[in-house]
């Protein structure tokens, strides 16, 4: 288990997406992140910032609520699931979600506290809560020591917009 | 006769549709909203095993006041939709159609909704509004013209040029319509969908008030995308502004004012559904708007867009489906089939298409 739990806290939702993007762009080999934290905090405005930094549209990133899996093909695969609707783990079996697909895959959760799906990848858990000031705290709790290489030197002044 | 099969989410539906006039001739579905209301969201997983155990005894039901013998064609719809579910209703009907000995063809489902204003429902025009009886034929039906889909999984602007040919000019790039709308409603504790909860809600508002607006003025949330170009929908900015200000205010002080915060919320939204189609049209301009979708029940739009729409110089009138053709039903699904077969644009048999989009068609 590793130990840095690295906080960012964001001012909006383009930071959020710029932070996002930044662990996206670090990402070079298939991973499990999953984003929790309460309705409206910015769980899809993370997730299509990753998706930037993998170098997929993030405008084609919507809410996977509705069809609870959507695919995307950037420099690796992206897989983005929101188990909000599910209940049980033997649900996502009718998504079609297979062992081969998952393969070379990043694999992004949105609501992953409701089902622990124990993909075995690497696992990078996001915290994401608001702030009394109308801010959002962002935690990242790395499962191991592949998930950690991504947080090492990133820090909050990156996520800044450009002065 | 045809028969359609719907099975796209979490209701199992069939529905027989005339195959001279495209007429609806009978319908039957078995909604599992009891089931979700209990178990506070939609599961697909139960949903899928509904869809397995509902369609024979929905399709031996219909049987028996139709002769089957009937049937010239069997359809179903194939994407967009949970792969579970879709290849339950996709599964039946070919086995149908094999056992009849009649063709099979797929059918996308938001073609369905895109096209249900044109089976039946209501007219606003300039004059007033009339309802409509008659299924519309191909030929009839008013090329180009505008649709908009609002549901719990799609936002979109489409232009319809001819059946089977559509142009998406916009789409949601987050959350869809009535998705923020069922959260929300989730989040106030009024379960799960709550559409027609919050309809009611801003119906006891506009009791004491003129115009669904002013709920803007004591709970000010924000009208999406009012300063972003083009023709996209964003639903999550509003989101998240509703919950903080559940927060800021607390639920205790929301749940006592919930008739303003739930005309607030669908005037926010309303209120950009509006602004984009204006937009659409000013770049776009045609005669028809065919506004569809489970969110097109609410009687709330329907008076707010068909009004604000009619202003606009070149809209002639304004179409809502009847609203059993509004949320996922089979008999849209037949009719789009029938437009099809009359135009000699049947679709081939194939496999299930979970994220099939309009213009890939």
């Amino acid at each position: 288990m590793g130990t840095t739990r690295p906080v960012f806290t964001t001012s909006s939702a383009e930071e959020t997406r710029r932070l996002g993007k930044l662990i996206g762009q670090r990402i070079s080999s298939p991973i499990e992140i999953d984003l929790i934290g309460p309705l409206g905090v910015g769980k899809t405005v993370l997730a299509k910032g990753i998706a930037q930094g993998l170098g997929i549209d993030p405008d084609r990133v919507i809410s996977p609520t509705y069809l609870v899996m959507e695919c995307h093909q950037g420099r690796l695969p992206l897989i983005h699931l929101d188990l909000y609707r599910l209940r049980k783990r033997s649900d996502l079996l009718l998504l079609g979600l297979e062992g081969e697909e998952l393969e070379g895959a990043v694999v992004v959760i949105e609501w992953a506290e409701r089902i622990p799906l124990e993909l075995g990848l690497p696992r990078l858990e996001v915290r994401m809560s608001p702030t009394d000031e109308g801010k959002v705290r962002i935690e990242f709790l790395a499962a191991d020591e592949r998930a950690e290489e991504i947080m090492i030197g990133l820090t909050e002044e990156a996520c800044q917009p450009p002065a | 006769m045809i028969l359609a099969v719907e099975t796209s989410f979490d209701e199992t539906a069939i529905a027989l549709v005339e195959a001279g006039s495209g007429r609806a001739l009978d319908h039957l579905y078995s909604s599992s909203a009891e089931l979700h209301e209990r178990f506070g969201g939609v599961v697909p997983e139960l949903a899928a095993r509904a869809h397995l155990t509902n369609l024979p005894p929905i399709a031996r039901a219909l049987k028996e006041k139709h002769s089957f013998n009937k049937i010239e064609l069997v359809a179903a719809t194939a994407g967009p939709g949970l792969p579970g579910c879709l290849l339950a209703g996709v599964g039946f009907a070919r086995g149908l159609a094999l056992g009849l000995s009649v063709p099979y063809s797929p059918i996308n489902h938001l073609e369905g909704h895109l096209l249900s204003p044109f089976m039946e429902g209501s007219i606003y025009r300039q004059e007033g509004r009339n309802e409509q009886g008659e299924p519309m034929g191909a030929e009839e039906i008013p090329f180009p013209h505008l649709g908009l889909i609002v549901s719990g999984g799609h936002t979109e602007l489409v232009m319809a040029e001819e059946v089977g040919n559509y142009r998406v000019l916009g789409r949601t790039r987050d959350d869809a319509v009535g998705e923020l709308l069922d959260k929300l409603g989730n989040h106030l504790g009024l379960g799960y969908p709550a559409g027609a909860k919050l309809e009611r809600l801003a119906h006891e508002f506009l009791a004491s008030h003129q115009r669904l607006e002013e709920a803007l003025e004591s709970h000010p949330l924000p009208v999406p995308m009012r300063q972003v170009a083009g023709l996209d929908f964003s639903f999550s900015g509003l989101k998240t502004a509703a919950v903080r200000m559940v927060e800021r205010r607390g639920m205790e002080r929301v749940k006592e004012e919930l008739p303003a915060f739930a005309a607030a919320l669908l005037a926010a939204c309303f209120l950009s559904l509006v602004e984009r189609t204006r937009l659409a049209l000013r770049e776009h301009p045609v005669a028809v708007v065919g506004i569809s979708g489970g969110v097109a029940r609410n009687q709330i739009l329907r008076e707010m867009i068909a009004r604000r729409l009619l202003e606009e110089g070149t809209v002639r009138e304004v179409r809502f489906p009847s609203p059993r053709l509004c949320i996922d039903n089979a008999t849209m699904v037949g009719y789009a089939a029938w437009l099809r077969r009359h135009t000699g644009r049947l679709l081939e048999d194939r496999d299930i298409i979970p994220r099939w989009r309009l213009e890939e068609l």
